[in-house]
């Protein structure tokens, strides 16, 4: 009977300190997990707070801006005529923006120089790094100043950071 | 004599080794029939103990996560509609005339003007191009795709009304977002005008709502 007792006992003490150690483990994984998914966020919230940044700056910026969020459409025509490395100069590198107006042409007609800002309606800009893949990218909606019509339109701005 | 003592001192020896078995008996016949039964209930309930603590941590990360991702995604969307409205307002509508140049103009038109003003001479009511204007632009932008709204104007401080004595009143949209208590996204303008009588305000007012 002695015996009995005493081995049930001590059945009951592995147990415990086995669940216990289980436990333990369990909680340093999920608190491990916790600490890089926690790293992966901060991460991903600075990507965000980049991208929003860079689209206030864009839509306010003496540069492609006639006024306070109104693009202008010679001017963004004028950035085409950037090199890459004078735009990272300005707006910083691993980013890329499109700006697109809807008109109703129903069309996507880029821009490709500096001169015919007029007869398009879709622009697309980014730095020299910018070599696509995975972006964390915020859009819009944005006026653009049509200089020759004399007209404000309505379009989209869609601004982004690339994910290393 | 000897015999005797000896007899004697057996006797209460016997008696005593009695005394003891009986007390013996009594007391295990007291104990537990099934005494290693209590130590096996002990370890069944801690066991339970330690697996809800466990379920409680896994549900409170994942609760933490969850809320992490939907906020972030709210204040895009509140972002966005500031954006939106103040775009929508500013947008010309193709009539030069200053009344009905821009969707605001045109907006402003039917409190300040007239709601049946032709803009153009010809064209549409102020009322008539605001609305289709509004509808027209909410359409484009894919991003509010799959949502319902409606955009308001209430005039502050003073109540227009039309030649018939009927208030003007001015929306576009699902008006039953008015009264809905579930989460929404709203967004605010002003429209300012200065007369000879003073300076009135319109607020602009865009709800979205799934």
């Amino acid at each position: 009977m002695k015996k009995l007792k005493a081995q049930a006992s001590m059945i009951e003490h592995i147990l415990m300190v086995f669940f216990i150690v289980v436990i333990i483990i369990a909680l340093m994984i999920f608190l491990t997990n916790f600490q890089f998914s926690q790293m992966e966020m901060e991460k991903k919230k600075t990507w965000s707070e980049r991208s929003l940044a860079l689209g206030k700056k864009f839509m306010n910026s003496q540069f492609t801006a006639k006024k306070e969020s109104m693009l202008e459409d010679a001017k963004l025509a004028s950035l085409l005529g950037f090199t890459c490395q004078e735009l990272e100069n300005i707006f910083g590198a691993g980013w890329f923006m499109e700006v697109k107006i809807f008109d109703s042409s129903g069309m996507v007609i880029p821009c490709r120089s500096p001169d015919s800002f007029s007869a398009c309606n879709y622009w697309s800009l980014s730095s020299c790094s910018a070599a696509g893949g995975k972006n964390v990218s915020y859009i819009f909606p944005v006026n653009i100043y049509r200089k020759m019509f004399e007209r404000s339109d309505i379009g989209t701005i869609k601004t982004g950071v690339y994910i290393s | 004599m000897k015999m005797k003592n000896v007899e004697n001192a057996f006797g209460i020896k016997f008696v005593l080794l009695k005394v003891k078995n009986a007390i013996k008996i009594v007391s295990e016949k007291n104990k537990p029939i099934f005494p290693e039964k209590s130590g096996f209930h002990k370890a069944q309930t801690t066991a339970v103990l330690l697996l809800l603590v466990i379920i409680i941590f896994a549900g409170l990360g994942v609760f933490l996560l969850s809320m992490a991702k939907e906020v972030s995604q709210t204040e895009y969307m509140q972002l966005y509609t500031n954006q939106l409205l103040l775009s929508m307002l500013r947008t010309d509508t193709g009539y030069t005339e200053n009344d009905c140049r821009l969707l605001a103009d045109a907006v402003s038109c039917v409190y300040f003007v007239h709601p049946n003003y032709r803009c153009g001479g010809s064209g549409p009511t102020c009322f008539d191009l605001a609305s289709s204007e509004i509808e027209g632009l909410l359409q484009k932008f894919e991003m509010i795709k799959g949502y319902k709204y409606l955009l308001t104007v209430k005039p502050i401080g003073f109540v227009p009304h039309s030649e018939t004595g009927e208030i003007t009143e001015f929306s576009v949209g699902n008006s039953s977002l008015e009264d809905l208590k579930g989460f929404k996204i709203a967004a605010t303008q002003k429209l300012e005008r200065t007369t000879s009588t003073g300076q009135f305000i319109l607020d602009v007012r865009l709800v979205l709502a799934k």
